[in-house]
Protein backbone atom coordinates (compact mmCIF):
# COMPACT_ATOMS: atom_id res chain seq x y z
CA UNK A 1 0.00 0.00 0.00
CA UNK A 2 1.30 3.44 -0.93
CA UNK A 3 1.29 5.59 2.17
CA UNK A 4 1.36 8.98 0.46
CA UNK A 5 0.20 10.28 -2.84
CA UNK A 6 -0.44 13.55 -4.63
CA UNK A 7 -3.76 14.30 -6.29
CA UNK A 8 -4.84 16.76 -8.94
CA UNK A 9 -8.46 15.82 -8.20
CA UNK A 10 -10.63 16.91 -5.24
CA UNK A 11 -10.13 14.71 -2.20
CA UNK A 12 -12.95 12.37 -1.19
CA UNK A 13 -12.75 11.85 2.58
CA UNK A 14 -15.25 8.99 2.55
CA UNK A 15 -13.28 7.02 -0.01
CA UNK A 16 -9.99 7.76 1.75
CA UNK A 17 -11.41 6.70 5.11
CA UNK A 18 -12.47 3.41 3.54
CA UNK A 19 -8.85 2.72 2.64
CA UNK A 20 -8.05 2.59 6.36
CA UNK A 21 -10.44 -0.30 6.99
CA UNK A 22 -7.80 -2.84 7.92
CA UNK A 23 -7.48 -5.57 10.55
CA UNK A 24 -6.28 -4.32 13.96
CA UNK A 25 -6.99 -0.73 12.94
CA UNK A 26 -10.10 -0.01 15.02
CA UNK A 27 -8.80 3.26 16.46
CA UNK A 28 -8.65 5.82 13.69
CA UNK A 29 -7.50 9.43 13.74
CA UNK A 30 -8.40 11.51 10.71
CA UNK A 31 -7.17 15.01 9.97
CA UNK A 32 -8.27 17.27 7.14
CA UNK A 33 -6.59 20.54 6.16
CA UNK A 34 -8.40 23.12 4.06
CA UNK A 35 -7.42 26.29 2.26
CA UNK A 36 -7.91 29.01 4.88
CA UNK A 37 -10.78 31.40 4.30
CA UNK A 38 -8.81 34.27 5.82
CA UNK A 39 -5.15 34.96 6.55
CA UNK A 40 -4.40 37.78 9.01
CA UNK A 41 -8.04 38.88 8.69
CA UNK A 42 -7.73 39.21 4.90
CA UNK A 43 -9.95 36.95 2.77
CA UNK A 44 -8.10 34.24 0.86
CA UNK A 45 -9.47 33.82 -2.64
CA UNK A 46 -7.53 30.75 -3.74
CA UNK A 47 -4.34 28.80 -3.19
CA UNK A 48 -2.15 26.96 -5.65
CA UNK A 49 -0.10 23.95 -4.64
CA UNK A 50 2.84 22.51 -6.52
CA UNK A 51 5.31 19.77 -5.62
CA UNK A 52 8.63 18.39 -6.70
CA UNK A 53 6.59 15.31 -7.42
CA UNK A 54 8.80 12.24 -7.29
CA UNK A 55 10.92 13.51 -4.41
CA UNK A 56 7.84 14.66 -2.49
CA UNK A 57 6.24 11.23 -2.75
CA UNK A 58 9.46 9.46 -1.89
CA UNK A 59 10.18 11.63 1.15
CA UNK A 60 6.61 11.51 2.46
CA UNK A 61 6.47 7.74 2.04
CA UNK A 62 9.71 7.45 3.98
CA UNK A 63 8.31 9.60 6.80
CA UNK A 64 5.05 7.68 7.00
CA UNK A 65 6.73 4.27 6.81
CA UNK A 66 9.00 5.26 9.68
CA UNK A 67 6.03 6.33 11.80
CA UNK A 68 4.01 3.24 10.87
CA UNK A 69 6.80 1.05 12.12
CA UNK A 70 7.57 3.16 15.20
CA UNK A 71 3.96 3.13 16.43
CA UNK A 72 3.05 -0.32 15.08
CA UNK A 73 0.17 1.19 13.13
CA UNK A 74 -2.25 -0.96 11.22
CA UNK A 75 -2.33 1.68 8.49
CA UNK A 76 -1.44 5.27 7.73
CA UNK A 77 -2.36 7.23 4.63
CA UNK A 78 -1.93 10.81 3.49
CA UNK A 79 -3.02 12.47 0.26
CA UNK A 80 -2.06 16.03 -0.67
CA UNK A 81 -3.89 18.02 -3.27
CA UNK A 82 -2.10 19.88 -6.06
CA UNK A 83 -3.35 22.59 -8.40
CA UNK A 84 -5.47 25.66 -7.78
CA UNK A 85 -7.98 25.39 -4.94
CA UNK A 86 -10.68 27.71 -3.69
CA UNK A 87 -10.84 28.88 -0.07
CA UNK A 88 -12.31 26.09 2.03
CA UNK A 89 -11.31 23.25 -0.31
CA UNK A 90 -9.48 20.31 1.22
CA UNK A 91 -5.73 20.39 0.69
CA UNK A 92 -4.64 17.38 2.72
CA UNK A 93 -6.22 14.28 4.18
CA UNK A 94 -4.36 12.20 6.74
CA UNK A 95 -5.50 9.10 8.58
CA UNK A 96 -3.82 6.76 11.03
CA UNK A 97 -5.31 3.47 12.19
CA UNK A 98 -4.05 1.49 15.14
CA UNK A 99 -5.05 -0.98 17.78
CA UNK A 100 -4.08 1.70 20.30
CA UNK A 101 -5.76 5.11 20.29
CA UNK A 102 -2.80 7.04 21.69
CA UNK A 103 -0.43 5.71 19.05
CA UNK A 104 -2.82 6.76 16.31
CA UNK A 105 -2.90 10.33 17.67
CA UNK A 106 0.85 10.57 18.08
CA UNK A 107 1.55 9.18 14.65
CA UNK A 108 -0.97 11.45 12.95
CA UNK A 109 0.36 14.58 14.67
CA UNK A 110 3.96 13.76 13.91
CA UNK A 111 3.18 12.81 10.33
CA UNK A 112 1.52 16.17 9.77
CA UNK A 113 4.42 18.08 11.32
CA UNK A 114 7.00 16.18 9.30
CA UNK A 115 5.14 16.51 6.02
CA UNK A 116 4.67 20.25 6.52
CA UNK A 117 8.33 20.64 7.35
CA UNK A 118 10.16 18.32 4.98
CA UNK A 119 8.12 17.38 1.93
CA UNK A 120 8.79 19.62 -1.10
CA UNK A 121 5.34 21.08 -1.65
CA UNK A 122 4.75 24.81 -2.03
CA UNK A 123 1.72 27.04 -1.73
CA UNK A 124 0.92 30.26 -3.53
CA UNK A 125 -1.93 32.24 -2.02
CA UNK A 126 -4.09 34.86 -3.68
CA UNK A 127 -5.77 37.21 -1.21
CA UNK A 128 -8.62 39.68 -1.41
CA UNK A 129 -6.18 42.56 -0.99
CA UNK A 130 -4.58 41.78 -4.35
CA UNK A 131 -1.59 39.85 -3.04
CA UNK A 132 -0.61 36.73 -4.94
CA UNK A 133 2.48 35.35 -3.26
CA UNK A 134 4.38 32.20 -2.52
CA UNK A 135 4.09 31.30 1.14
CA UNK A 136 7.44 30.99 2.86
CA UNK A 137 7.18 29.46 6.30
CA UNK A 138 10.09 30.83 8.32
CA UNK A 139 10.39 27.94 10.73
CA UNK A 140 11.11 25.52 7.93
CA UNK A 141 14.73 24.60 8.08
CA UNK A 142 16.66 21.65 6.74
CA UNK A 143 16.55 20.02 10.14
CA UNK A 144 17.20 16.37 10.68
CA UNK A 145 14.11 14.22 10.77
CA UNK A 146 13.58 13.09 14.33
CA UNK A 147 10.24 12.16 15.77
CA UNK A 148 9.68 12.58 19.48
CA UNK A 149 6.67 11.28 21.31
CA UNK A 150 4.77 14.08 23.05
CA UNK B 1 33.26 22.34 -16.42
CA UNK B 2 30.17 20.15 -16.31
CA UNK B 3 26.78 20.32 -17.98
CA UNK B 4 23.85 20.31 -15.53
CA UNK B 5 20.08 20.61 -15.59
CA UNK B 6 18.71 22.93 -12.89
CA UNK B 7 15.06 22.99 -11.79
CA UNK B 8 13.35 25.98 -10.19
CA UNK B 9 10.35 25.68 -7.90
CA UNK B 10 8.09 28.13 -6.09
CA UNK B 11 9.39 31.69 -6.06
CA UNK B 12 12.66 30.63 -7.71
CA UNK B 13 10.63 29.91 -10.82
CA UNK B 14 8.84 33.24 -10.51
CA UNK B 15 12.11 35.16 -10.21
CA UNK B 16 13.97 33.28 -12.93
CA UNK B 17 10.92 33.18 -15.23
CA UNK B 18 11.65 29.55 -16.04
CA UNK B 19 10.96 26.10 -14.64
CA UNK B 20 14.48 24.99 -15.36
CA UNK B 21 17.46 25.32 -17.62
CA UNK B 22 20.56 23.49 -18.78
CA UNK B 23 23.99 25.07 -18.74
CA UNK B 24 27.68 24.47 -18.18
CA UNK B 25 29.09 25.35 -14.78
CA UNK B 26 32.50 25.61 -13.20
CA UNK B 27 31.06 25.74 -9.69
CA UNK B 28 33.03 23.55 -7.35
CA UNK B 29 30.04 22.58 -5.28
CA UNK B 30 26.29 23.13 -5.05
CA UNK B 31 26.70 26.08 -2.71
CA UNK B 32 28.79 27.89 -5.31
CA UNK B 33 26.29 27.01 -8.00
CA UNK B 34 23.44 28.46 -5.92
CA UNK B 35 25.48 31.62 -5.28
CA UNK B 36 26.01 32.01 -9.02
CA UNK B 37 22.27 31.73 -9.60
CA UNK B 38 21.50 34.13 -6.76
CA UNK B 39 23.67 36.71 -8.49
CA UNK B 40 22.03 36.01 -11.84
CA UNK B 41 18.38 36.01 -10.75
CA UNK B 42 18.32 37.80 -7.40
CA UNK B 43 17.15 34.83 -5.36
CA UNK B 44 16.58 36.36 -1.93
CA UNK B 45 17.07 33.44 0.43
CA UNK B 46 20.37 32.36 1.85
CA UNK B 47 21.13 28.74 1.04
CA UNK B 48 20.95 27.89 4.76
CA UNK B 49 17.20 28.43 4.47
CA UNK B 50 17.01 26.11 1.48
CA UNK B 51 17.60 22.49 0.62
CA UNK B 52 19.10 21.02 -2.49
CA UNK B 53 18.39 17.78 -4.31
CA UNK B 54 20.40 16.00 -6.96
CA UNK B 55 18.77 13.43 -9.19
CA UNK B 56 15.67 13.23 -6.97
CA UNK B 57 17.62 12.73 -3.73
CA UNK B 58 18.34 15.29 -1.04
CA UNK B 59 21.98 16.29 -1.17
CA UNK B 60 24.44 18.48 0.71
CA UNK B 61 25.69 21.89 -0.37
CA UNK B 62 29.27 20.63 -0.31
CA UNK B 63 28.65 18.06 -3.03
CA UNK B 64 30.18 18.74 -6.43
CA UNK B 65 27.94 18.86 -9.47
CA UNK B 66 28.51 16.10 -12.00
CA UNK B 67 27.81 16.09 -15.69
CA UNK B 68 24.20 15.22 -16.43
CA UNK B 69 22.99 15.91 -12.89
CA UNK B 70 19.50 17.28 -12.39
CA UNK B 71 19.76 19.75 -9.54
CA UNK B 72 16.77 21.24 -7.73
CA UNK B 73 17.05 24.11 -5.28
CA UNK B 74 14.21 23.77 -2.82
CA UNK B 75 12.78 26.81 -1.01
CA UNK B 76 11.20 26.37 2.42
CA UNK B 77 8.18 24.18 1.96
CA UNK B 78 4.61 25.26 2.67
CA UNK B 79 2.39 22.27 2.03
CA UNK B 80 -0.21 20.89 4.38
Amino acid sequence: MTLFRLSQEPLDPTALRAELEVPDGDNVVVFEAHVPRTENHVPVLKAGYEAYGDLAVKEANRILAELKERYSLAAILCVHRLGTLRAGEMTLWLGAASGQSREAFWAAAQALDAIKKHVPIWKKEKSGNGRNEWVVTPQNKPASRTFQSP
Amino acid sequence: MVHVNVLYHSFLRTLSHKAGEEFDTEAGNLAELYSDLQARYGFPLDRRQMRVAVNQEFSSWEESPHGGDTIAFLPPVSGG
